[in-house]
């Protein structure tokens, strides 16, 4: 009888040694901001904001936090969900407080390092004032960021975040930005099948239908939707016809009426997770949004030029073949890895339930 | 004999008397020679007015405009910054940028005063602008400090658009029975005017993009008397300026509020109210030599 007490004694030491092993091993796995190979230099400068794992987490708690709306019910991440590649899955636009629509469909918090400004007309030209749009936003979370501070100061827990975080207990905008976009610049999605075969690794390789799928897109959509990001971060008119609420896009920014209806080129990465589509959410599936380019532009003005076929046509002529073979390739951006990574995921135990 | 003796006393009085008088004021002027490497509180005092009115947060209290548009203001909020003094023989002063940012609110008294320090000196023209300019529009967060950050207490207080980024620099509220109650005036039915001029020129590469940033200059030897701004080691001088806000009606542009209730991204529109800014700022007087704020609050 006492053998079996000291054994269990010793297995639970054991036990408590691992434990401790996995806690210092966890601590190890967080590597900061990483760089993929196969991407260019950040936009963001990351030394004015370097990113920590302390600042890190505050940020994801900030990010999952629903007192950044008026009634502190609406997170940022109730629009942004992981498993829709950080977009509102299922609403063709914006779903905020008190069940309030907006005129445009979420986009993504994904490789945001990689932009200098930011949603669908680029007004926002700080990733770290990005936030500041949506809490303000009376479709979206309809409060202040002042008043978020206020909120945050008389929380128990903040103060001590912030002092791990930054040394300091003072929560002030400055901090609460810096440890938002922190959480922002982690959410890089650079594992696709894509990034594999363009890296080498694995050994992966493209399949028959995949690599010409990849020619039919480097010939006919790499000039806007551009590797790596699968954006080349411009404003463009592709020729979806305006709906009721005549959303202008850029213009509404520039006051430029040659900007009429361009809206921001979106990334193509994880394209099957993050439907709908365009910046009204208007087409349900990725084949439908081909079938757009294929029949249903419409011209304007401001139409880009590239839409315009020498036979007067407007947009992109493909095969069902060609079309079967491109959404083939627009798989191979899926980023599973991105999808499920936990360090991205929201806390357990958070006070914030997904809608 | 007695009669000489007081003769003499006399001149002799008058005498010491002036070179008393040429002693003292030679005192006086070694004491106000002017040290450039000595530092001295300077102001600008933005003292609101309504035409011929006094400026009142007030919804019962109605002006009038030119149009015969009867209004009452809600709201009178505004940047001051890049403040730049001038001498007679042309040379200036630019106070460092990061201490040159003020937001004068029309319901706080305390912020008519935009306060900061200048080199010893008489200065004969002051400028400024309305607003924020374009350098520190683009700066990064840590470089927004006091007025111009979200922080409560010191911040900003809603003078940001965070949808298209960029501070307000001007913004007038009120409440007039000749605002509509449909999309186009206030669908809630409050009557509510609002103009909110702002815009600094982003996309820069864009030349149709709205810039709305205005450079006044004040010119301190057009109001009779002294009233330069002598600026001295341990005292304040205040250019006491007044600010029509009727003239955001009245001025060269007429505003009418039926036709404009609402003015915030319209670049024709703003363009014309941020055009009245500078008919508000008249120079009234300056007060030199202060030795406390009581002083000038006094006046």
């Amino acid at each position: 009888m006492k053998k079996i007490w000291v054994l269990t004694l010793i297995l639970g030491l054991i036990w408590a040694c691992k434990k401790g092993n996995d806690i210092i091993e966890e601590e190890e796995i967080f590597l900061g901001f990483v760089q993929p190979s196969n991407f260019p230099k950040p936009a963001y400068d990351l030394s004015r904001n370097p990113v920590t794992k302390d600042g890190f987490e505050l940020g994801k708690k900030l990010f999952y936090e629903p007192r950044l709306s008026r009634n502190n019910t609406i997170a940022c991440g109730s629009c942004h969900i992981q498993g829709a590649g950080f977009t509102h899955h299922g609403h063709d636009v914006s779903h905020g407080i008190d069940d309030r629509l907006g005129t445009r469909n979420p986009m993504p918090i994904m490789n945001l390092a990689w932009h200098s400004e930011f949603f669908w007309d680029g007004g926002v030209f700080d990733l770290d004032f990005s936030p500041a749009n949506a809490i303000h936003s009376e479709v979206e979370m309809d409060e202040t960021v002042t008043n978020v501070l206020l909120k945050l100061r008389a929380r128990p827990e903040y103060p001590a975040l912030f002092k791990k975080a930054f040394g300091t207990e003072e929560i002030t905008d400055v901090l609460f930005f810096r440890a938002l976009s922190q959480f922002m610049l982690m959410a890089t999605s650079s594992d696709s099948k894509y990034d594999k075969v363009m890296r080498k690794e694995d050994g992966a390789s493209f399949s028959d239908s995949e690599k010409r799928g990849y020619l039919f897109f480097q010939n006919n959509c790499a000039n806007c939707h551009k590797e790596p990001l699968f954006t080349d971060l411009s404003y463009r008119n592709n020729g979806i016809r305006p709906n009721r609420s005549d959303d202008k896009g850029r213009a509404i920014v520039s006051g430029n009426e040659n900007d009429e209806y361009r809206f921001k080129v979106p990334s193509l990465r994880n394209l099957s997770f993050t439907a709908p589509y365009t910046h009204d959410g208007r087409y349900l599936t990725v084949s439908r949004m081909l079938d757009h380019y294929r029949h249903d532009m419409v011209d304007s003005p401001t139409l880009d030029p590239l839409f315009r076929q020498a036979d007067g046509t407007l947009g992109i002529t493909m095969t069902e073949q060609e079309k079967t073979d491109l959404m083939a390739f627009l798989k191979t951006l899926e980023d599973p890895t991105f999808l499920s990574n936990k360090l991205l995921s929201e806390p357990f135990g958070s006070d914030f339930i997904v809608n | 004999m007695r009669e000489k003796m007081i003769k003499r006393d006399w001149k002799s009085m008058v005498i010491a008397c002036i070179t008393c008088c040429l002693l003292l004021s030679a005192c006086k002027k070694d004491d106000d020679i002017i040290d450039e490497n000595k530092m001295g509180d300077f102001s600008i005092e933005f003292d609101h007015i309504v035409g011929e009115d006094r400026f009142y947060i007030d919804p019962s209290y109605l002006y009038r405009n030119e149009k015969g548009e009867q209004f009452s203001i809600r709201i009178l909020m505004y940047y001051i910054s890049n403040i730049k003094l001038y001498k007679a023989d042309g040379s200036s002063y630019t106070v460092p940028q990061d201490d040159s940012y003020f937001l004068v609110d029309g319901s706080d008294r305390s912020t008519r005063f935009t306060k900061v320090k200048v080199p010893e000196g008489d200065y004969t023209k002051v400028e400024f602008m309305i607003g924020v300019d374009q350098e520190r529009n683009m700066m990064p967060m840590e470089r927004r400090t006091g007025v111009l950050s979200f922080n409560p207490g010191e911040g900003h207080a809603g003078m940001f658009w965070t949808w298209s980024q960029g501070y307000i620099f001007f913004k007038l509220e009120g409440n007039s029975d000749v605002v509509s109650d449909d999309q186009q005036g206030d669908p809630t039915g409050n009557k509510q005017f609002k103009y909110h001029i702002g815009g600094f020129g982003y996309p820069f590469d864009d030349p149709e993009a709205m810039n709305n940033i205005k450079v006044i200059t004040v010119d301190l030897t057009q109001t009779s008397g002294d009233h330069l701004a002598h600026v001295r080691e341990g005292l304040r001088s205040n250019v006491h300026l007044m600010v029509d806000v009727m003239q955001i009606f009245n001025g060269p542009y007429k505003l009418s509020i039926a036709d404009k209730p609402n003015v915030m991204f319209n670049k024709e529109d703003s363009g014309n109210i941020a055009g009245n800014f500078s008919s508000l700022f008249t120079h009234d007087h300056s007060e030199n030599y202060v030795r406390s704020e009581a002083e000038l609050s006094s006046n």
